[in-house]
């Protein structure tokens, strides 16, 4: 096996047993970005050097005292970045023309985090424009590939980072949802994606997109490593007052308990959405974990195309105000440098808000917000996770977004229910298409029941073995 | 209140007035063939999220913030901030130790 194939835990393993160095990890997700990064267009930046240099200071760190490692899960790791999330003095440009010079002053909290747990940054990552949209293709700098065919979308937003992880050019990577930008991505290239709890992590130093929503995450191999991920960045932060002091456990902790007797409610709302092929590799994913003790019950949700709605309006105006502050002044170039979606958002957004459609559209949207959380408090007294299809169909073609004002919309609608109720969900992988494409099928729990959704999914994960297929390349 | 509120009736097109104004509320500039493009895309939005008026919400009550958190405080404390340096070190155009801006007053 390549090196730059390994999980964090067997890199972490690896590098505790002295069986490589850091250096050599690197060069290996370096080399790999070489070789295959021009067809698939993961990165928007890549630090060669400074990474080199990082990963010769872990080396080091694990020469003198090699318990520090212990301490720093993390340590020597080739980490893959977001690029909407600041990192001091590296440009972070959230793929957009607006901020293309843009070198933060400053780190984001899950930026300190990662560092902190000796993470090493192997570079940004492409997404769509401001995080606006599902494709990549509203970067206004490139379109990422999917690793699985160079012809397809990866997703998105978060699409540099699913499709690095997807590609093994990186070990690790961080993405951020609003409604999808974790889960879609990761159902399109067959990784594993986690939102987690609105609040549960950190969004300082996030570009912000929609203030209510907003929420990092960590884009994965396998589920162990999301949940070695998000335990590192999760937990609250004195510079977001939205995030929770409810304490952070070790999600490794209880992640191999297995699915005896926990209760799968599966809803027809959301499997009506999803292509055929999806529907019933999903309903194969219901029965494996029936077979392994979980009790599987039918269930009825509020139909997600309300979701697309409220979504649709929450996230335009909180948009529109959160653009706003984007003038050219402090840092970044001016308005004139916005793409058409970001253009078309901020101005729905504006609409939405200005004097005398404030009632019919944004408090009318929150109203039903309301009722969309309601309805999943009700379905959780029933049920403890709630299994569906991830996005409703496998990767699409490069093109597929254009000129459509709510692809983003139609693809995340089985995500936007859970992110409007600030729920978490896990995304990853339980089948692929006829045409060779990986399906995604996500877990979807209360709030703050990440360390449920991490042991449903390690189960399924250990029972199967879709997580260990790789595209050819 | 809310059925006295201004919802596009059932063909709900913008006009191009309406887009020019919204373009100007953000401080949008639009050149004249993306007006069109523009409208027709806007419109086609406003179209999906009158689905919205299918549901009875008298009785319900808005959420603004969904884990129930409300006035969360901190300790005033000053912490190490950036320098001005470190904060004028992005801006395309400053003097001294500020950032110069347009006039607002002629």
């Amino acid at each position: 096996m390549k090196l730059n194939e390994l999980t964090i835990k067997e890199a972490h393993e690896g590098l505790r047993q002295k069986k490589f160095s850091s250096l050599e990890l690197v060069r290996a997700c370096l080399g790999q970005i070489k070789r295959l990064d021009p067809k698939i267009n993961a990165f928007i930046t890549v630090c060669e050097r400074e990474a080199a240099k990082e990963a010769e200071r872990a080396d080091k760190i694990l020469g003198q005292k090699p318990t520090d490692i212990s301490a720093r899960p993390l340590l020597g790791i080739p980490v893959a970045v977001k690029d909407n999330f600041c990192t001091k003095g590296l440009k972070t440009t959230a793929s957009s023309n607006v901020l293309a010079d843009f070198i933060p002053p400053y780190d984001a909290t899950v930026v300190t985090k990662i560092k902190d747990a000796g993470a090493v940054i192997l570079g940004k990552t492409n997404m769509d424009a401001w995080a606006h949209g599902s494709s990549t293709e509203t970067s206004d700098f490139f379109t990422t590939h999917n690793p699985w065919n160079f012809n397809r979308l990866p997703g998105g937003s978060s699409g540099g980072s699913a499709a690095s992880i997807a590609a093994d050019e990186t070990i690790a990577s961080l993405g951020s949802e609003t409604a999808g930008s974790i889960r879609q991505p990761s159902s399109w290239c067959g990784t594993v994606g986690f939102k987690p709890t609105y609040g549960r992590v950190s969004r300082y130093g996030l570009i912000a997109m929609a203030s209510s929503l907003d929420c990092p995450g960590p884009i994965a191999k396998t589920v162990s490593d999301a949940a070695i991920l998000l335990r590192i960045i999760a937990g609250k932060d004195p510079s977001d007052a939205t995030t929770s002091s409810y304490a952070v456990p070790n999600y490794l902790e209880k992640i191999n308990k297995g699915t005896k007797g926990i209760r799968v409610g599966v809803a027809k709302e959301y499997l009506a959405v999803a292509e055929n092929e999806i529907k019933e590799a999903v309903l194969a994913a219901v029965k494996t974990l029936e077979k392994m003790g979980a009790k599987v019950k039918d269930i009825s949700l509020v139909d997600p195309k309300y979701a697309i709605a409220v979504y649709t309006i929450l996230q335009r105006s909180e948009v529109s105000s959160n653009l706003a502050r984007y003038d050219g002044i402090r840092f970044g170039f001016g308005r004139e440098k916005f793409g058409q979606e970001a253009k078309r958002r901020i101005m729905l957004g504006t609409y939405y808000l200005s004097a005398g459609y404030y009632e019919a559209y944004y408090l009318k949207a929150q109203k039903m917000r309301s009722i969309i959380c309601r309805d999943f408090e009700k379905a959780f007294k029933d049920v403890d996770v709630i299994l569906g299809p991830s996005a409703p169909t496998t990767a699409l073609p490069l093109g597929a977004s254009k000129d459509h004002p709510m692809f983003g919309e139609m693809m995340d609608i089985l995500f936007e229910p859970s992110a409007i109720a600030g729920l978490p969900g896990l995304s990853l992988t339980c089948g692929f298409s006829a045409e060779g494409l990986p399906i995604g099928m996500q877990i979807l729990g209360p709030q703050f029941s990440e360390e449920l959704l991490f042991q449903v999914g390690y189960a399924f994960e250990q029972a199967t073995d879709w997580h260990k297929r790789k595209p050819k390349l | 209140m809310e059925k006295k509120s201004k919802v596009k009736s059932q063909k709900s097109k913008l006009t191009e007035g309406e887009v020019v104004h919204v373009a100007n509320l953000a401080h949008l500039a639009l050149a004249p063939k993306e007006i069109k493009k523009i409208r027709d895309q806007l419109s086609e939005v406003l179209d999906y999220v009158k689905i919205l008026q299918q549901v009875d919400t008298v009785k319900i009550v808005p959420t603004s913030q969904v884990t129930g958190l409300k006035d969360v405080f901190r300790e005033d404390s000053v912490q190490p901030s950036l320098s001005v340096k470190d904060s004028l070190s992005e801006s395309k155009n400053s003097e001294g130790e500020k950032f110069k801006v347009k006039s607002i007053f002629q």
